[in-house]
């Protein structure tokens, strides 16, 4: 069965990159909104290659814990490396760290004021100090492997949510990541429009990118995630390989959350 | 007293003498203004401890009379050794008093940018000072362009409370003009009509300004 292949395929590839250094490795990292703690004590490793999907009810803490791995959140406790690199809050080279780590906002962030191709640009010519015309070059390289390159001189509000997340993703990957997060990337479009974004996604991690979604989607995760997390409380409930994480889940929490997801 | 349009034409060229200085002192007021509205909303935000100070200071400016604050940088500061020119206090005053308002606006400019943009431009791996710069600054200036185009207008017309410190402007030179001919109704008549004449060119120049950075949003 094709399903089998990639899954095996994906298997090869994730023991070939087994002995480089993890991508990312949380170290039971706790953060608090004043009093209110968001994170407990999580760890987790993600080995380059790897496509993790982490998934909760809302308020579970998924999303301040991607956002800590680009430190748009600083985290009080524990340790995050990123490709070797740990971050501490307020560290110099923030933004070369950064770089390393495209990020997919729920929603799509694009800078309104720029056309589609300036938005995957600015970085290229701000941060790397390329110039215009090769960044051009790499942004429309990326616009087309996003299936959108047609609407490169339109601004974003002309485009439909789709399509803005779409070009966001491209903008991302103008960065020349190592790693994407993407952070509820399809809970603010409408119904029609998640599929042409999550198969952009799906041809991502198939081209072997390192991936750590938030998501909802679970047709998504049972067909490209390597591991499921469940995260309920600010802490990691539960983590396995999604025919085992939907087939059979361990924690009662995790049955729970699956029922809702599925009925 | 009858109304002598004759006489209200042949006034224009004396009331005139004081558009050079009004148009000055608005300028210099608009930028000076807005450079120090800018300062008090970034000190605003910059320290939990310095922004209700500063807040305390914004709200102290907006709720004085501007001719409380002109008269006082004028008459009392000299009590205290500090002599200041007219003309030195009246762009330093109208400054003042509206940068307490200006800063408003650019608190309701920068406010109104949702947190997922400068997010957007720390993720790519911009620094603090290019995402400022390339992606905060373009989409406030078009949120502020419109109040600050009508504070501008309102600065303009604020300049003859310089008249009270002498400030030769053009409310002056028509208080001059009535003055030595004991007539009142066409000189007033003439700086009203030269104030519209000013407020309207200023008002044309925001509207180009707002098209063309609406322009810039919204080009194909």
């Amino acid at each position: 069965m094709a399903f089998e292949f990639t899954k095996s395929a994906t298997v090869v590839q994730f023991n070939e990159k087994a002995n480089s250094q993890p991508a990312v490795t949380i170290e039971d990292v706790s953060k608090w909104f004043g009093t209110f703690q968001a994170l407990h004590n999580v760890s987790l490793t993600v080995a380059a290659g790897e496509r993790l999907v982490i998934c909760g009810p809302s308020g579970s803490g998924k999303s301040t814990l991607i956002r800590c791995i680009n430190q748009l959140e600083e985290h009080q406790e524990g340790r995050i490396v990123v490709n070797g690199t740990e971050l501490r809050p307020g560290m110099k080279g923030l933004a070369n760290v950064r770089r390393d780590a495209g990020m997919v906002f729920q929603q799509f962030n694009l800078f309104p004021h720029l056309s589609v191709l300036d938005n995957c640009t600015l970085a290229l010519r701000r941060a790397r100090k390329i110039p215009r015309d090769a960044a051009n070059q790499i942004a429309m390289e990326k616009l087309e492997r996003v299936r959108i390159a047609e609407q490169a001189n339109k601004h974003p509000r002309q485009l439909s949510g789709g399509q803005q997340q779409r070009v966001a993703i491209a903008r991302a990957l103008c960065i020349m990541p190592k790693i994407m997060l993407f952070d509820e990337p399809t809970s603010a479009l409408d119904p029609e429009m998640v599929k042409e974004v999550l198969d952009v996604m799906t041809t991502l991690a198939k081209d072997g990118m390192t991936m750590i979604c938030v998501t909802h989607e679970m047709g998504f995760a049972r067909e490209v995630a390597d591991r499921v997390v469940f995260m309920d409380k600010g802490a990691v409930i539960e983590e396995a390989a999604p025919q085992k994480f939907f087939s059979s889940p361990e924690h009662v929490r995790t049955q729970q959350f699956l029922k809702q997801l599925l009925h | 007293m009858d109304f002598d349009f004759a006489f209200a034409l042949k006034i224009v060229p004396r009331v005139l003498e004081g558009v050079g200085n009004t148009i000055l002192v608005a300028v210099l007021s608009f930028f000076g203004a807005t450079l120090l509205g800018f300062f008090w909303e970034m000190l605003r935000r910059s320290h939990k401890v310095v922004r209700p100070v500063t807040q305390f200071a914004i709200d102290a400016i907006r709720s004085t009379p501007a001719l409380v604050q002109i008269y006082f940088l004028f008459f009392v500061l000299p009590y205290y050794g500090i002599v200041l020119p007219a003309l030195f206090v009246g762009v330093f005053g109208l400054s003042f008093y509206y940068s307490g308002y200006i800063s408003e606006v650019f608190k309701a400019g920068i406010d109104a940018i949702p947190a997922g943009q400068s997010e957007a431009a720390l993720s790519l791996g911009l620094g603090r000072f290019d995402t400022v710069l390339f992606v905060v600054a373009p989409q406030m200036l078009r949120n502020i362009a419109a109040p600050l185009g009508s504070y501008s207008i309102g600065i303009l017309k604020s300049t003859p409370l310089l008249a009270v410190i002498a400030v030769p402007e053009m409310l002056g030179s028509a208080l001059d003009v009535a003055s030595d001919t004991y007539r009142y109704a066409e000189p007033m008549f003439v700086a009203g009509v030269l104030f519209l004449i000013l407020a309207l060119i200023a008002a044309l120049l925001v509207a180009v300004l707002e098209r063309r950075l609406g322009v810039l949003s919204t080009s194909h």
